[in-house]
């Protein structure tokens, strides 16, 4: 029983992950009104380091590294490390084989734990360097004008 | 210093980022505590503490995605709604 459990799980996670991104890639949060905004955000007005994710991963699932980068560093910095994982994750659950498996010492694990609590607290401080941390939009019509620039050229 | 060779337990720290970074931030920092539980575990040799830890981080790994999931689920409803209500103005 919990085997073909699990066997229904996996297709199931796969399926959700595919649908995400396609959506994540067709879909800007920032102007679609489809995805949901930070809780927190919503609720107190503070960032919390999750903030502009999503629209960073539309971004870089576009391309556009800097402006992903703009929104959250440091999804995009975790973001191989992520993709990586996942990716061994279902090979190993689809043939039973691991991509070379990455053993992060427990000090590491701590302190992208520190990481991740202090972005959060930086970017919620209104002096820069800190304030540069929040998510920065990119300028919608600067975005669209470079866009269909970029789409003229051959 | 490496964890004993052929022993491996799942630490699920990839699936505790992402739910930290894109559900919810509270559970999701429980989830990477429980990792890094796992692997410091795995350094000192204690295998059953290490499969312990992995249990805990898996359950705050669902709980952090399903508080997600139901955020998400409630903003679409809500979104639904609203845009329902517009249709008839």
């Amino acid at each position: 029983m919990p085997n073909s459990r699990k066997n229904l799980l996996l297709p199931a996670m796969l399926t959700a992950l595919a649908a995400a991104l396609a959506m994540l890639y067709f879909l800007d949060p920032a102007t679609s009104g489809l995805f949901p905004p930070c809780p927190l955000r919503y609720l107190t007005g503070w960032y919390c380091p999750g903030c502009g994710s999503l629209r960073a991963l539309h971004q870089l699932l576009q391309g556009n590294l800097r402006a992903a980068w703009a929104l959250n560093p440091l999804t995009v910095l975790l973001s191989p490390f992520l993709v990586y994982g996942t990716a061994s994750y279902a090979l190993f659950e689809l043939r039973g084989r691991h991509l070379p498996r990455l053993f992060l010492p427990a000090p590491w694990i701590r302190a992208l734990y520190a990481v991740i609590i202090l972005f959060g607290i930086a970017r919620n401080i209104p002096i820069q360097p800190f304030a540069s941390l929040a998510p920065q939009a990119p300028h919608p019509v600067q975005a669209g004008r470079a866009l269909r620039q970029s789409s003229q050229t051959p | 210093m490496a964890p004993a060779p052929g022993v491996y337990v799942q630490n699920y720290l990839v699936f505790a980022i992402l739910a930290t970074v894109l559900c919810c931030l509270p559970a999701g920092i429980v989830a990477i505590v429980y990792a890094a539980q796992v692997n410091g575990k795995l350094q000192a040799g204690d295998i059953a503490g290490a499969q312990e830890a992995s249990k805990n981080a898996k359950m705050w790994c669902w709980i952090s995605a399903g508080v997600g999931f139901a955020v998400a689920g409630i903003w679409i409803l809500l979104a639904a709604i609203g845009a329902l209500s517009n249709l008839h103005r």
